[in-house]
């Protein structure tokens, strides 16, 4: 009897808490860094585009999760023939787009031959519409794409056709830039597809309500969305507050329910705060020192790996980088479903370093290097053209790999200097600069830089760098290593995760052997969120779906 | 005064197009391409070359400046580089932000420092005095930058009295009609926005006055000494008349032209002060969007921004210089 | 009266009264002046004083900033300084010998001694203060003079250009030139002396015209004396005292412009200490309440410009009377 009326008074304690649950508010409200500079995420490469798309647009494939696994998505399976060159998409039935026309293997044909083909009506690249990553991803349009056919067998088979296998494909598909958008609304908006008249049309959890520059983008929950909705979110509003700290101040005013990288210095009181909590998104990017091998000294392995051991990449994940991040021994990051090599390791050890340097002839110290000459075809030649300091060149820029450039950099010298090698700060100007003069192979010294992966693939990580090193490339400081370069183009024309995932590993401690670039720490972005906000699912790249989100 | 007009009017033809061409050119020799700087990371040749040839960098350097110029004339200040979005669009969203703030400083700047600046004169080397005159010099000698930093950490982090961060709480929703927050506030009656607008004011304000409430105290309390000097001065006294109309009706009358013209000047020089002001408090006016612009390489805001700035400078200066020789007929003949 | 009775006094002396006389009675003059002026004492105290100090900063001290970078002391306080105060507060007094500290001024972002870098801050403050009076002082009174001297269409291209210069705020155009120019401390030296030509340039104009038609100088050319021997005799020594004047109200305003230009990040380059970029790279951890980032720096470049903005002051009111209180 007790326990009876014990469990009944409980019972009405919960329904009266449970009673406002009836009249919350739903609306959930973003903080952005800024404007989105188009919504049809074919044409943007910006993230604060994609994550608006995203939440009411679908591709074929998708990610996990957390993850940077692929699962079929708009398409429900998928086959792929033995040479890797034909591909059979099954659609999921009785879908339609918000307009209400049905999304079926036509209007799959339809998006890609609008992407590939450059005389497509809705191609319109004159017009200024730049497809630029399908371009990266697939190679060029019409007799440069990499998929040459697309063919709507029935209402629900898709048939694509590649020229040559694909390991990243189904990667490839999962990106935002190749969510499936409504024919018809393409069609009756043309050249305003995508803008703040028109926004997106597409299959998602969410519509496109409006779009007011400068201010917001409102998207509302779509009643007739095919799949599950797991939060409760009706309304989404996506503000863009361009400065950081007023982005705090709007969390702090419960204005807005999150916003992404708060300063690491307001980190602290966000995690010490009753109404507000910190949420990491997994690192997916590296950030590392690279050589300049025509810099004579470098060349040695000796001295490239003493400068590995000389720097405390612990301690300059501890001071520098959120309390997540993760010191980086290779290039592909932790979080890479595939190709990820823990064996790697790369201790700090500075009496190891010395001891390595005065081997290679520098027990005195380096202070300063020679620049080798670069013949006709690209080559270094052993001509010395010109002797410089030890340059360390840092980013301008803050980067989620990389929170401090310069005051990072200070401290690698200071790291240095500890082993007898005296580098100077060296700034390349701008960041468009900085970036032009790394293509082009000009930082002469030490430099930084990063990556963030794209879609999850190693061929879009280690991949996209070290593919063509089969030659020395100006891009990537002249490194040359062909057995890294031949492992690599192997793994990307492969189509098996295992086997794929041993190549990369066996190229990554190759890479490693012989210290072929110094690799510094993964950061993780921290995301801020008010303490309404729960359920949410955080994506390696970005790429977080606000249908999670249950608001109370 | 025709002939003053024209004849002023003249001299500021060839200083606007000195003017245009340096702001001009001075940007087209930045080093660094801003192709590049909007690629990041995945800049390709491809790339590069469509945004250039979008920006009309291919051409040749007096092809662009006449296609600026005839561009200038029709109201067309060019495309921003990222986002691709007409440039006199977003200067007219911001502009407000910045004209709001110069112009409340510049009237706290007057309101206090003309009295200031009298009762200086009036009780010559008293304490009132000294201290006025300490302050001023004082007000010169705090970089804009330095103050605004010790407001922020007085006002903002350890007392959080006072917001430091942008025109509004994002929370406020205002209707806006003038682009000057408090008059679109009682405008549209909306007294929860007039109330967080003034206070979002309260700190850029203080900061940006300083030097000018310096500047016009002691010009305001030289130009009454010199006033309170002449013969006719001591002749009203000498007529018996009362301090108060002596200071008020006879010199002040007499002093204020000076005060007038540097209040005119110090407007125009807020409005590079506010590059600073702007930056510190994240006050969405052109001060901030210029220094933005400058880290993000957008050379046509950039080129923009420098170009207005510098004509409503000059525009001022040829004001009052006009307003001047209007009140005093001996600058017409000068 | 005091002017006049010392000027007598001289006088009487029953040798000639040569210019040099003259001038070296001046000086005396304005010493005297200066000397009675708490404002010069103060001002000529705080400019003497910080220069002294950055020299020998930038003398004795060599200063490398890599190697000043400890990751464990990353923000540490200036406790050991608040405790000297709050004990001179509280009034048992600690001799500043008593305490210790590694780091008096505080630490930064990479664990630097705050107070080295303060002082190294300072001197390149003050040098390119010096640097650029010196630069803008000389084209500018050249501009000035030749314009002056020489009028004609001369004059009409040289005052256009300073026109066109003095149609941007100082600071506006400075920063324009050193975005062209590349951010560097050379570039935004050369850069804010640009914009501060027209002051010395104008001043010497008019000294120039008013003295061109001046009896002394027909008859300096009558007796076949050049251009340049009439600017060097007559005009320089009449503008010398304005000029002075300019000078150092300049340093005041040159050292402000370095310290903004570093703090919007287009002047001296990392690692090298720079008060403004100190001040710029101390904003965000100031919000979580680092105020030894700021307040160190700031308080140099406050102290700085004061010291030589009171001591310009001062001058002016010895120099020349009539201008006392104004501007």
């Amino acid at each position: 009897m007790r326990s009876v009326l014990k469990y009944l008074s409980l019972a009405m304690i919960i329904l009266i808490l449970a009673a406002p649950a009836v009249a919350q508010d739903t609306t959930f409200r973003w903080g952005a860094f800024g404007n989105p500079v188009q919504l049809d995420p074919a044409l943007v490469t910006d993230g604060i585009s994609l994550n608006v798309t995203n939440q009411g647009c679908e591709a074929l494939a998708s990610f996990v999760g957390s993850t940077t696994e692929v699962e079929p998505w708009l398409a429900e399976s998928w086959e792929v023939s033995d040479d890797g060159l034909t591909w059979t998409f099954k659609l999921r039935e009785g879908i339609t787009f918000h307009d209400g026309t049905p999304f079926n293997a036509e209007a799959v044909k339809w998006n890609f031959d609008r992407w590939r083909l450059t005389d497509h009506p809705e191609h319109r690249d004159e017009e200024g519409q730049v497809y630029e990553y399908y371009e990266a991803q697939f190679g060029g349009f019409d007799d440069a794409s990499l998929i040459t056919n697309v063919e709507a067998l029935d209402e629900t088979t898709v048939v694509i056709t590649l020229s040559q296998p694909m390991g990243a494909f189904l990667n490839n598909l999962a990106m935002s830039n190749f969510q499936i958008a409504s024919p018809a609304a393409v069609e009756a908006a043309g050249a305003a597809y995508g803008t703040p008249e028109v926004g997106f049309v597409c299959t998602g959890p969410f519509k496109f309500v409006e779009w007011t520059p400068d201010v917001q983008v409102v998207m509302e929950r779509n009643e007739n969305y095919w799949g599950e909705i797991p939060g409760n979110v009706t309304r989404i509003e996506y503000k863009a507050i361009p400065d950081s700290a007023a982005r705090f101040a709007a969390l702090q005013a419960g204005e807005i329910d999150g916003f992404e990288q708060p300063n690491v210095e307001d980190i602290p009181t966000i995690e010490g705060s009753d109404n507000m909590h910190i949420v990491y998104r997994p690192s997916f990017n590296t950030f590392y020192l690279a050589f300049n091998y025509r810099i004579q000294e470098f060349r040695d392995p000796k001295v490239r790996q003493a400068i590995s051991l000389a720097i405390n990449r612990q301690a300059i994940v501890d001071a520098f980088y959120n309390e997540e991040a993760v010191v980086a021994n290779t290039m592909n990051p932790p979080t890479i479903a595939i190709g990820f090599n823990p064996d790697v390791k790369t201790p700090y050890d500075p009496e190891q370093a010395k001891a390595l340097l005065a081997e290679a002839g520098y027990a005195d110290g380096l202070s300063e290097v020679n620049v080798l000459g670069v013949d006709d075809n690209g080559n270094i030649t052993d001509e010395v053209v010109e002797t410089i300091p030890v340059r360390l060149y840092y980013m301008p820029v803050v980067r989620p790999y990389n929170p401090d450039g310069e005051a990072i950099a200070n401290a690698m010298a200071a790291d240095l200097a500890a082993v007898g090698i005296t580098a100077e700060l060296a700034s390349a100007g701008d960041w468009s600069t900085y970036l032009s003069e790394r293509s082009n192979g000009n930082l002469l010294g030490l430099y930084q830089l990063g990556w963030t992966g794209d879609n999850g693939d190693p061929d879009n990580f280690i991949g996209y760098f070290f593919h063509d090193v089969d030659e020395p490339l100006p891009r990537e400081g002249f490194y040359q290593s062909p057995q890294v370069a031949a492992l690599l183009q192997q793994a990307r024309a492969l189509t098996d995760p295992a086997e794929r995932d041993a190549l990369y590993k066996e190229a990554e401690a190759l890479h490693a052997a012989e210290s072929g670039r110094i690799y510094i720490a993964h950061g993780p972005v921290p995301l801020a969120f008010s303490n309404r906000v729960s359920g949410w699912v955080p994506s390696p790249f970005g790429k977080e779906l606000y249908k999670f989100v249950t608001l109370q | 005064m025709t002939t003053y007009l024209i004849r002023r009017t003249l001299e500021s033809i060839p200083v606007i197009i000195g003017v245009s061409i340096l702001v001009f050119m001075l940007l087209r020799l930045i080093p660094g391409d801003p192709a590049i700087a909007i690629l990041g990371e995945r800049a390709t040749p491809e790339n590069v070359a469509a945004i250039r040839e979008r920006l009309g960098l291919n051409k040749p350097l007096p092809e662009q400046y006449m296609i600026w110029v005839s561009g200038l004339l029709r109201g067309d200040l060019g495309n921003t580089v990222r986002g691709n979005i007409p440039i006199v669009n977003e200067l007219r969203a911001r502009f407000p932000a910045t004209v709001e703030l110069s112009l409340v400083a510049m009237t706290l700047a007057a309101v206090i420092g003309v009295p200031l600046g009298i009762i200086s004169a009036v009780r010559r080397n008293s304490i009132i005095d000294t201290s006025t005159m300490f302050g001023a010099l004082l007000g010169v000698s705090i970089p804009i930058f330095v103050l605004g930093l010790l407001l922020i950490y007085l006002f903002g982090v350890q007392l959080k009295w006072l917001p430091f961060i942008g025109r509004l709480d994002s929370g406020i929703k205002l209707e806006t009609r003038t682009g000057l927050f408090v008059v679109d506030s009682i405008l549209t009656g909306n007294w929860d926005a007039l109330k967080n607008a003034l206070i979002h004011l309260i700190l850029p304000a203080m900061t940006l006055f300083t030097v000018p409430l310096a500047i016009i105290a002691r010009i305001t309390r030289s130009s009454m000494l010199e006033v309170l000097n002449q013969d006719y001065i001591r002749t009203a006294r000498a007529k018996g008349l009362g301090e108060r109309p002596v200071v008020v009706t006879h010199a002040l009358r007499n002093a204020l032209l000076p005060i007038i013209t540097i209040i005119g000047l110090q407007l125009g020089t807020l409005l590079s002060g506010a590059v600073l002001t702007e930056t510190i408090y994240a006050w969405p006016g052109i001060g901030k969007w210029l220094y933005d612009s400058i880290i993000a390489r957008d050379y046509p805001i950039v080129q923009s921004v420098t170009l207005v700035i510098a004509l409503i400078y000059v525009i001022i200066n040829f004001v009052v210089d006009i307003l001047y020789a209007l009140v005093d007929p001996r600058i017409r003949v000068a | 009266m005091s002017t006049v009775a010392h000027l007598n006094k001289t006088s009487n002396k029953s040798r000639r009264y040569t210019a040099l006389d003259a001038r070296i009675d001046a000086l005396r003059d304005v010493m005297y002046r200066l000397g009675k002026n708490p404002s010069a004492r103060i001002g000529g105290f705080l400019a003497i004083t910080l220069t002294t100090i950055a020299l020998a900063v930038a003398v004795f001290d060599a200063y490398d900033p890599v190697r000043d970078n400890n990751l464990s002391a990353r923000y540490q306080p200036p406790d050991c300084i608040v405790g000297w105060l709050g004990s001179q507060l509280s009034g048992e007094r600690q001799s500043l010998g008593e305490i210790t500290c590694d780091y008096p001024f505080g630490a930064d972002k990479n664990g630097r001694d705050i107070m080295r870098r303060v002082g190294h801050g300072m001197s390149v403050s003050i040098s390119v203060g010096f640097f650029v009076v010196a630069i803008s002082l000389t084209i500018g009174t050249t501009v000035g003079l030749v314009a002056g001297f020489l009028g004609g269409w001369v004059e009409s291209v040289l005052m256009r250009t300073i026109d066109v210069i003095l149609a941007f705020p100082s600071l506006l155009l400075a920063i324009a030139l050193v975005t062209v120019a590349g951010a560097s401390l050379t570039n935004g030296m050369i850069a804010i002396a640009i914009t501060q030509i027209p002051t010395f340039a104008r001043l010497t104009r008019s000294m120039a015209i008013s003295i061109r038609n001046t009896e002394y100088v027909t008859a300096a050319r009558s007796v076949g004396a050049g251009g340049f021997t009439i600017m060097r005799n007559h005009v320089l020594p009449n503008s010398l005292a304005p000029l002075i004047v300019q000078s150092t109200l300049m340093l005041g305003t040159a050292v402000i412009t370095t310290a903004a230009l570093g703090f919007l990040g287009l002047g001296q380059q990392p690692p090298h200490p720079e008060l403004g970029k100190m001040l710029a790279e101390s904003q965000p951890a100031l919000a979580s309440g680092k105020w030894w980032v700021m307040l160190f720096p700031g308080l140099a470049i406050v102290l700085i410009v004061l010291g030589f903005n009171l001591l310009g002051d001062a001058l002016r009111d010895a120099l020349d009377p009539r201008l006392r209180g104004t501007n």
